[in-house]
């Protein structure tokens, strides 16, 4: 669906009247919702990117649930006479983050008592130690790529152009580190065993060659277990 | 569409961070960044190196005064007298990398009028006197003292540039240096500069194993490096085989007239055979630099329609489709 200056407002942006609106058709709206956000989910994050300044999280942001609320209330409140969707949305959402972000701030600047931290702090204290055993992770990830002269960097270096070879990689990699021959050969020699590795994995050896630093940090993770990074990689796998 | 990626590392200008797919990119830093946490990104998002040099403030507009334009003049003379002595510098600045393999080995850094910057022996082979005796030398006015040094046999010679677009004239320029010589001539890109100096080879032997499968690309240094060693063995033996017989190799594919060279070590002494070979080596090292190049510009995360995987195996799309 694209949005225009003729968009009708609330209901008529989602294709009814006022009137026909009936519990059947309130799911279709709410389907229609979720279908209208999710196309636009780049024009919310980048809204909630500008004025918070930092990225939005993948895991429970308040300031980008805020920005999905007032989404839907600038999807329900729209006039289309005022001009560009948009620019209403983004107006909206600004508002309603602007709003948020002065709570945030006074509150920061409040005492906060023992007591109140205690009470409304467990999920952050779970989080946190989430991420520092992620943390942990990373370093020890970067540690194991050092043992083959590598850093991060390479791997930003040479990771392949394009999303199927690097899906390719990450299995080529997976199915690697499951042979303890491949395994032990690439520890003993500290360099991807090519021809090894296109033979366990059905590749030939020019396809692994060119891909060979992304195949063989990628089968760190594996090899090594890391179980955080493991999980992020599931959807390729 | 957002990407979700997990940030691994946060430098000064950027951090690292690991797409859902495995790539690690480089994403412009933002606040409250934190390493583990995972965020989504937009394309903007993904940080181009060129952010991280400095840009210069804009100067006020201010009202031009006859005082302020004779100051600006007497700058812009400054300028320019200073511009006339750096002119010639600038043409100092490093264009290529010229590696040559034979009986000794070496590696020249080159500006844009083959003038030459530097010179070393990555083997060692070359004494140090003899390398700085060729800097500030013109490249194609020094094929005799350049044959002398590299000794006996056919040249390895890899060349890439580290910046603009390829010369198409460099190839001749350099063959021209030795025309009465075999020559393995292997164009790289300026990654496969960086490459090599990291894996210690000179830039010729590194794309040499690039293009090599591995199984081959043992015994074929071994075979550069040993040639010069027996010279009297690696002379050419009168065989029995006809020069069709040499030429019906021309027929072959790399990786097949690999096979029959390392299965009969003599053959690399029948100069028809080395010269199909070279070629055929030659023509990889061209197919790879023009896959390079037409994949560079498809570098489009959401554009799945190029495939390095693709490029020659066409029955492993058949498995994975299966799959």
């Amino acid at each position: 669906m694209q949005l225009s200056l003729t968009m009708k407002p609330c209901f008529a942006t989602l294709g009814y009247k006022k009137s026909e609106v009936t519990p059947m058709k309130e799911m279709h709206k709410e389907e229609k919702l979720e279908s209208l956000i999710r196309q636009h989910m780049p024009f919310i994050i980048r809204t909630v990117s500008s004025v918070t300044g930092r990225y939005v999280s993948v895991e429970d942001d308040d300031a980008f649930s805020i920005a999905l609320s007032a989404f839907a209330e600038a999807v329900e409140r729209f006039d289309g006479e005022r001009g560009n969707f948009l620019s209403y949305a983004a107006l909206v959402i600004r508002s309603r983050l602007n709003t948020y972000l002065e709570k945030e701030r006074r509150y920061q600047e409040q005492v906060v008592s023992l007591e109140t931290m205690e009470e409304s702090g467990g999920a952050i204290a779970d989080r946190r130690e989430e991420n520092v055993e992620l943390q942990e992770e990373i370093r020890l990830y970067q540690e194991e790529l050092a043992k083959f002269g590598l850093t991060l960097e390479d791997m930003a270096e040479q990771s392949p152009k394009h999303r199927d070879t690097r899906i390719r990689g990450v299995r080529a990699a997976q199915q690697a580190s499951e042979n303890p021959q491949i395994v032990e050969e690439t520890y003993r020699k500290r360099k991807l065993p090519i021809r090894m590795v296109a033979a366990c994995c059905g590749f030939s050896e020019k396809i692994v060659k060119t891909s060979k630093v992304f195949i063989l940090g990628t089968m760190l993770v594996f090899v090594k277990q890391l179980t955080g990074l493991i999980s992020w990689l599931r959807d390729v796998r | 569409m957002p990407e979700k990626v997990l940030i691994l590392e946060i430098k000064e200008n950027y951090a690292l961070a690991m797409g859902s797919d495995g790539a690690i990119l480089r994403i412009r830093r933002k606040e409250k960044m934190a390493v583990g946490d995972s965020v989504y990104i937009l394309p903007e998002d993904i940080y181009q190196e060129s952010e991280g040099m400095g840009v210069l403030p804009l100067v006020p507009e201010r009202k031009m005064t006859g005082k302020r334009i004779r100051h600006l003049a007497a700058l812009a003379a400054s300028l320019a007298l200073i511009l006339t002595l750096l002119i010639p510098q600038f043409s100092m600045k490093a264009y290529a990398v010229v590696s040559m393999d034979a009986e000794h080995g070496m590696q020249m850094q080159v500006d844009r009028n083959y003038q030459i910057l530097s010179a070393v022996s990555p083997n060692g082979s070359v004494p140090q006197e003899t390398l700085d005796g060729l800097k500030g030398k013109d490249l194609r006015k020094s094929g005799a003292e350049l044959t002398q040094i590299l000794g006996k046999g056919p040249i390895l010679v890899g060349y890439a540039q580290r910046e603009g677009e390829k010369n198409p004239e460099s190839e001749a320029e350099i063959r021209s240096l030795f025309a009465d010589q075999e020559l393995i001539y292997l164009p790289g890109t300026s990654d496969d500069i960086q490459q090599a100096d990291a894996s210690s080879q000179s830039l010729g032997k590194y794309i040499l194993s690039m293009l090599l499968p591995e199984e081959h690309s043992d015994w074929l240094q071994e075979f550069y490096e040993g040639y010069y060693a027996e010279e009297d063995e690696t002379e050419e033996e009168d065989t029995p085989y006809h020069e069709a017989y040499w030429e019906s190799f021309a027929k072959m594919d790399l990786e097949a007239l690999l096979a029959a060279a390392k299965e009969n070590p003599d053959y690399m002494k029948n100069e028809i055979f080395r010269e199909i070979l070279s070629d055929k080596l030659e023509d990889a090292a061209d197919a790879l630099e023009d896959t390079l190049e037409d994949a560079e510009p498809e570098d489009d995360p959401e554009e799945d329609d190029l495939d390095d995987f693709d490029d020659d195996d066409s029955a492993e799309d058949d498995e994975e489709e299966d799959d």
